[in-house]
């Protein structure tokens, strides 16, 4: 799985590309650990390229929000695609991250 | 691939069209090639009868002339010649000398030689067949030999090419025979259409899926389609149902496992976006929360086992030191920007002091102000521009009036060009001030787009009209390329309108003299990509990147002596994006741009 990194301002915008399943759950985890580790937690991940989810896509998503969480921060993620936000409605785990409809409003929410 | 901005999947006729066409090319291909090999097959062995015919025929009538000649019946001789070439339909019959005269002939009138010689020499050539006929058959030679005189050469040749009725006769019922097979594959075609649909749904389904796709809504087909169809929508329910309900109980393991039984005051401060620490007047945190830890780079366990000097930043550490050794209450505030990368960000420490008894406590209040400084920075900078754009034009305004004034409106020449240049920097304020409201107006969420029925051909024609005269003034070549049947789009008329003219007067704007425009439109289904192609000075790849942001401007001397706001291309693409589209751009310095605009059939506004 690519994933493409863009700054805006001082937020990092995360656009992985393909299905979020298995292992690349796990490389967008590191990816992103990484940068809300050097970013004090500004980081915004855009689903528009994310055609699917699974339950290890999940997990990784869950997790980043946990490691956010202890910082007082939630996972922001923005454009979702139809089946992405899907899967969060059925698996009632949408409210546990903050969503927005494009990446610019996920990231004037940091001001 | 954004699902939005994917094209809908073909469905129903796509294979069976094509199938059906193929095997249609293939019966009419099959059909001809057996009638060209039956009518060959048929010529050729028509051929090959006839010239054995001839043979035979040659070999009686050389036995009959040499009998004949020998018993010197020339007359005899002559009516045999002409009964064979009439009752045997040749093309050519007739006896030579060796010096080449005709002694007899199917045709009486060709005879050259009226009566034979006493004595002629022998033939010098083999007496085989040599040249053809004038109907193309062959002519073949046969040795006379008349005893004591000499020796004649005998010419047969068969008729033409056959035109036996039997031949049509066969060509035609092949023919016939071979459009009944296509009508009867017509019939079976339109029979098995139906059912053909819905399976060249169900693979169109399933090509989908290998191709990535997994909304259900994309792989469903169309009940309408058949048992299959319903088949396959089933097996599709009944996928999804297992994987969703999979889903649903790996998520909710996920959720028991992650929720915490924190709560309390502790809890509360760790859901705190900023960071908190508590600092006591030995200079050691006592305690800090997790959004501290995550700005300052290090765990809660560390940041309460060390010292506020070795965990803060120097100047941090420094105010809060002051403020609690301070005999007066002090509350200082320090920014410190943490990124020696620029990737940290810039942090807000406030210090509140908390005095109880003999003990005095410092608060601190951990801010990430990273954004906020870029978004203050970026404003101040939007000001300077928006500043910087509009005194240009009051300037050349203020200039024009006070050289009116001077003139004391006497010198019609100076009057006429000064008021052309205020006519036409009053129109540029207009633009720019029209401009910002927009981009102002998309920015605050403000913008509502009038989705209404565009006739895209209409509306470029249109635009085609207003910039030929332009283009050919600089003599660069505007042309236009429409799809055949664009559709109709729905669209915001009058914003759509004013991305074109941003990019086209762009295009012409940027383009030298001689250039080339070209505006090339195609549709689909989904969506309608409009591509404006320049040969003009090109965007570096570094400008490109930030050509779509306000009153940005490329580094570019070429541009000094051209004019703009700098807020087209921005408010082009914040249109074309509110309409559920984008704009791109691909550029090449000193070749040329593609901007690329892909807009929905149906605004998402």
């Amino acid at each position: 799985m690519e994933i493409k990194e863009q700054k805006h301002g001082a937020v990092l915008v995360l656009r992985p590309e393909g299905p979020l399943v298995r292992e690349d759950g796990e490389a967008l985890k590191t990816r992103a650990l990484e940068a809300i580790r050097r970013n004090f937690g500004r980081v915004v991940i855009d689903g528009s390229s994310v055609s699917y989810v699974d339950s290890g896509g999940l997990e990784a998503l869950l997790d980043l929000n946990e490691e956010l969480a202890t910082g007082g921060r939630c996972l922001k993620l923005c454009a979702l695609t139809e089946t992405v936000r899907e899967v969060l409605d059925l698996t009632e785990l949408a409210p546990q991250f903050d969503l927005y409809e494009d990446p610019n409003i996920a990231v004037r929410s940091f001001v | 691939m954004d699902l939005r901005t994917r094209p809908m999947l073909l469905r129903e006729e796509s294979i069976i069209a094509t199938w059906g066409l193929a095997l249609a090319a293939i019966l009419l291909l099959a059909i001809g090639a057996s009638a060209w090999w039956a009518g060959r097959a048929y010529r050729v062995s028509s051929l090959t009868a006839r010239e054995n015919h001839v043979d035979a025929v040659g070999g009686l009538l050389q036995q009959s002339g040499e009998m004949l000649l020998a018993s010197d019946d020339l007359s005899g001789f002559r009516r045999l010649v002409s009964e064979v070439h009439r009752t045997n339909d040749l093309a050519v019959c007739r006896v030579r000398l060796p010096d080449g005269g005709i002694v007899a002939d199917g045709d009486p009138s060709r005879i050259e030689v009226a009566r034979l010689p006493e004595q002629w020499g022998r033939l010098t050539e083999a007496a085989h067949e040599a040249g053809a006929g004038a109907s193309g058959s062959r002519v073949r030679s046969y040795r006379l030999r008349v005893p004591g005189r000499g020796e004649l050469r005998l010419e047969l040749a068969g008729g033409g090419p056959p035109s036996h009725p039997a031949y049509l006769v066969m060509v035609t019922g092949i023919g016939f025979i071979g459009a009944m097979a296509l009508a009867g594959v017509l019939v079976m075609y339109r029979r098995l259409r139906a059912r053909l649909k819905g399976l060249g749904a169900i693979r169109d389904a399933l090509l989908a899926w290998e191709g990535g796709e997994t909304a259900r809504a994309a792989l469903t087909v169309s009940p309408a389609l058949g048992a299959e169809a319903s088949a396959w929508n089933a097996l599709l329910e009944a996928l999804f149902g297992a994987r969703e309900s999979v889903l649903k109980e790996h998520a909710a393991e996920l959720l028991e496992s992650k929720s915490t039984q924190e709560t309390g005051l502790a809890a509360a401060f760790d859901a705190l976006w900023d960071g908190i620490l508590f600092v006591n007047d030995n200079m050691e945190i006592e305690w800090a929360n997790g959004a501290a830890a995550v700005m300052l780079q290090c765990s809660r366990e560390d940041l309460e086992a060390g010292g506020a000097r070795d965990r803060l930043p120097a100047s941090a550490a420094e105010a809060i030191e002051g403020a609690l050794t301070s005999a007066s209450v002090t509350r200082p505030t320090v920014e410190v920007d943490m990124g020696g990368d620029g990737d940290s960000g810039v942090l807000r420490f406030s210090v509140r002091p908390i005095r109880r008894d003999d003990r005095t406590q410092a608060l601190v209040v951990i801010e990430d102000i990273s954004q906020q400084r870029i978004a203050g920075d970026a404003q101040r900078a939007f000001l300077d521009q928006v500043a910087h754009e509009l005194r240009t034009p009051l300037t050349n305004i203020r200039l024009s009036v006070d050289m009116v004034i001077e003139s004391e409106g006497t010198d019609a020449a100076v009057l006429a060009r000064n008021l052309d240049v205020i006519n036409a920097e009053a129109r540029r304020l207009e633009g720019i001030v029209g401009d910002m409201l927009s981009v102002a107006e998309i920015e605050a969420g403000s913008l509502q787009l009038r989705v209404d029925d565009v006739d895209l051909v209409a509306l470029l024609r249109n635009l085609e009209r207003e910039y030929q005269t332009q283009a050919a003034e600089r003599e660069i070549s505007l042309q236009f390329n429409l799809a055949p049947k664009l559709p109709t789009l729905q669209a915001d008329r009058e914003k759509l309108t004013l991305v074109l003219h941003n990019l086209l007067g762009n295009a012409l704007k940027y383009t030298t003299n001689g250039g080339t425009v070209h505006v090339v439109v195609n549709a689909d289904q989904a969506q309608v990509v409009i591509e404006v192609r320049d040969t003009g000075i090109g965007i570096s790849e570094e400008d490109a990147d930030r050509i779509f942001d306000r009153f940005y401007r490329a580094n570019d001397e070429r541009l000094s002596s051209i004019t703009g706001s700098g807020l087209g291309l921005t408010l082009a693409r914040d249109v074309i994006r509110l309409h559920g589209g984008d704009i791109t751009v691909e550029s090449a310095l000193n070749e040329g741009s593609v901007f690329t605009a892909t807009l929905p059939m149906r605004a998402a506004a």
